[in-house]
């Protein structure tokens, strides 16, 4: 198992009340998990606690037999090695793709850089800042940043929300060729059983 | 079909005399500025060939040390503290957020008095050396220099950074900070990679109001006896009865102020610092070791104290030993003027805020963008120059309006308006309206036009969409604009010192006068008064933030 997360139990305050109580799964390595669920059900907040960046959960989560929360276990996020790709996608502005890109790169190997924008469909884009580029391709600029760091668990928050109608089944299809191609552990939320439905091997609702 | 036409071409009129208004009251508080620089013509004098040779060099020289070294200190402090309250994990961190607004209230010529009081040989501190028989240099005491107003400075301005920067990634890096980590980052690269470059703009909207203050500041120059722009201007002012050097020097301020803007943009490029929708969540603090946290809590209590409580506790111990000498009666008429001059302006320039960002909404860009640089006109020039232009102003309105004057009373004076209370009002209007109307019309253009159009629908005229609808709902971004133009007022000096009338004295000229007569001790009553207004005003202020982000 790549994933696996054992009586997790989360709530922000009192007031707002338990959003996990107990709540477990499992995720096999190289297989793609959708957690679906409509808005407030805590599909984000899920995410945002595997990455390690909400605390003061309870439970285990384990990555690839590595525990990064539990009693007494607390690795930071810049030490779990995943990788979260959000809805606004958090390009940093002041960068050129090619230097977001970059930016979590281990070693500053350039087959693996030229591989992902090959992949990505980015190449002739690499000199221009976000601003510059269309919302599909950032969005695709994001996920090359994130697996140019080689995360051993990819999660996605929404990858569609933030594009238009139009480009959505064509950012569909690269986003499946992409993990098809990397076969890395992947799991992401969404709103939308048709995008579950197409990407996942396994859908969660919570 | 005929009426329909009647009735949009009667709207259309309608909306460009409201424009018309808009532009006629944006134009009226910049009108004193355009009346300095209308003079820039007048060909040289002796008393200018000679301020030119004898005096501009060293004007321009400490001028140039003394903003360049406290921008650079002031970003320091703003930065450090921005980051540190926003990124790490510290005790007492969200006290500190606070604590940091705090040096605002303090008017750096108080802190300067306060200083100089405290390091001078009768001072506490090398008192305190000599009691232990601690044999020292007294000069290394002497703050009275430019080095001296440096640090001065920069502990009274270092909040501007500090308040721009923190907005700023409270708003808009949590998003990246985030994606940071994830990629492998430690807090020091992210520092270095990623908050440093992000805070590029509101560090340089921070450090473009520290260089206005230092521009403007009168008070500490003229008490450390420091050759400035602004010291030239008073002295060209009061010493020569002259404008023209003022105004010239003036104009040369704002050609400094204009490279430094393109210089900034030129860098800049195509680079963008925000991006995507601005919805964020609040950062997740890191949690940093003890002996870092214990740091960083240390370094920010150091500049709190520095910045302002060493300089309250001493004014509080000063006050309570002249308290014997305080004149009640004439304390009270102090904060009588003081509140009367200061809220009549705040008065006015809410009403010009609201009149011009409620009808702004629906002008065009470039009439959006010539109204807004002139609503900043004022704020971007030294108080000392719109002083002159105020004063030319009234002048002027005063010859225009005296026949009408001897109509009423044939022995009437003929300067009535330039000597009254009024031209002291109208130019701290004119030089702080930029702070009220900035808050007012972010405020509105938040709400957007969604509630005029719906007012209009249900058949309620926009004046009467803005009072039954908008305004109740801007009812805190409403207090927020007064007590923001409030604060900067009551710390305000160079305007008060030139335009009020003889014999008017506020809370800040009096501080200034009783200090300058080296009366320390007496100067500390009105000066603490002086805080605490403002200090009630920063509660009241950051009570209405607190409140406003529970709200959303």
């Amino acid at each position: 198992m790549s994933l696996n997360i054992y009586g997790l139990t989360f709530a922000y305050n009192k007031k707002t009340g338990r959003i996990f109580d107990d709540f477990s799964i499992e995720v096999k390595e190289g297989s793609v998990l959708a957690v679906l669920g409509k808005s407030g059900s805590g599909k984000s907040t899920l995410l945002r606690i595997i990455a390690g960046l909400e605390t003061g959960a309870t439970g285990e989560i384990h990555i690839k037999g590595r525990m990064c929360q539990g009693k007494g276990v607390f690795i930071p996020p810049e030490k779990r090695n995943v990788g979260l790709v959000v809805q606004d996608y958090a390009l940093f502005p002041f960068m050129t793709v090619e230097q977001n890109i970059r930016f979590g790169m281990k070693n500053k190997d350039s087959d693996k850089y030229s591989f992902l924008i090959d992949l990505a469909h980015l190449n002739g884009l690499e000199k221009r800042y976000p601003h510059e580029i269309s919302g599909g391709q950032q969005q695709r600029a994001a996920l090359c940043r994130t697996l140019a760091a080689e995360p051993s668990l990819l999660l996605l928050d929404e990858p569609f929300s933030s594009l238009d109608i139009e480009l959505v089944s064509e950012v569909r299809v690269s986003l499946k060729e992409i993990l098809d191609n990397n076969q890395l552990t992947t799991v992401f939320v969404t709103h939308n059983m048709d995008d579950a439905r197409f990407l996942a091997d396994d859908i969660v609702e919570l | 079909m005929k009426q329909t036409i009647k009735t949009a071409g009667f709207l259309i009129t309608k909306i460009s005399r409201g424009h018309l208004l808009t532009y006629f009251a944006a134009i009226f508080v910049s009108v004193p500025i355009f009346f300095v620089f209308r003079r820039m013509n007048i060909s040289g004098s002796e008393i200018w060939d000679h301020f030119k040779t004898f005096l501009l060099p060293d004007a321009l020289k400490n001028t140039f040390v003394i903003l360049s070294l406290t921008l650079l200190v002031s970003s320091v402090i703003g930065v450090f503290a921005a980051t540190a309250v926003e990124f790490f994990d510290f005790p007492l961190r969200r006290l500190f957020k606070w604590l940091m607004y705090l040096p605002l209230i303090m008017p750096p010529y108080i802190s300067a008095y306060v200083y100089s009081g405290m390091l001078g040989y009768t001072g506490f501190i090398q008192k305190s050396l000599r009691g232990f028989g601690i044999n020292y240099d007294p000069a290394a005491f002497d703050i009275m220099n430019s080095a001296g107003a440096v640090y001065i400075y920069s502990l009274a301005f270092f909040p501007y950074v500090y308040a721009t920067v923190r907005s700023f990634l409270e708003n808009h890096s949590a998003d990246m900070i985030e994606a940071s980590r994830l990629l492998g980052c430690g807090p020091f690269k992210i520092f270095i990679k990623v908050i440093l470059p992000l805070v590029r703009i509101p560090l340089s909207a921070g450090l473009s109001l520290v260089a206005m203050e230092v521009l403007s500041e009168y008070g500490v120059v003229s008490y450390f006896n420091i050759r400035t722009i602004t010291t030239s201007i008073f002295g060209s002012w009061f010493g020569f009865g002259d404008t023209l050097i003022a105004i010239r020097l003036s104009f040369y301020v704002l050609l400094f102020i204009l490279l430094m803007q393109s210089i900034d943009a030129f860098f800049r490029g195509k680079k963008r610092y925000t991006l995507g929708s601005g919805r964020s969540h609040p950062i997740s603090p890191v949690k940093i070791k003890r002996v870092s946290a214990a740091v960083i809590f240390l370094l920010l209590s150091l500049i709190f104290l520095t910045a302002f409580l060493v300089i309250l506790l001493q004014l509080i111990f000063w006050s309570i030993s002249a308290f014997d000498k305080l004149d009640f009666i004439s304390t009270i008429l102090m904060i009588r003027n003081s509140l009367f001059v200061n809220l009549s302006a705040v008065f006015l320039i809410l009403l010009i805020s609201i009149l011009i960002a409620h009808d702004q909404r629906w002008l065009k860009r470039t009439g959006k963008l010539v109204i807004g640089k002139l609503t900043q006109l004022g704020y971007s020039i030294p108080g000392a120059v719109t002083a002159i232009g105020v004063i030319s102003f009234f002048v002027f309105i005063d010859e225009r309006l005296y026949p009408f004057y001897s109509l009423i009373d044939p022995d009437t004076k003929k300067l009535v308006l330039s000597t009254s209370v009024v031209m002291l009002i109208f130019a701290l209007v004119i030089r702080y309206l930029a702070v009220g109307f900035n808050t007012v019309a972010s405020g509105f253009s938040k709400i957007g036009t969604k509630f005029s159009d719906a007012a209009a629908v249900l058949g309620k005229s926009k004046i009467k969409g803005l009072f039954l609808v908008e305004l109740p709902l801007l009812k805190s971004t409403l207090l927020s604009a007064a007590i923001l133009s409030f604060v900067d007022i009551a710390r305000e000096l160079p305007l008060t010192l030139m335009l009020r009338p003889f014999n008017f004295n506020t809370l800040a000229s009096r501080v200034y006068e009783y200090a300058n007569d080296e009366r320390i001790h007496e100067a500390s009553i009105p000066a603490l008064i002086l805080i605490f207004l403002s200090l009630i005003g920063i509660i009241i202020f950051s009570f209405i933030k607190t409140s406003r982000r529970k709200r959303t």
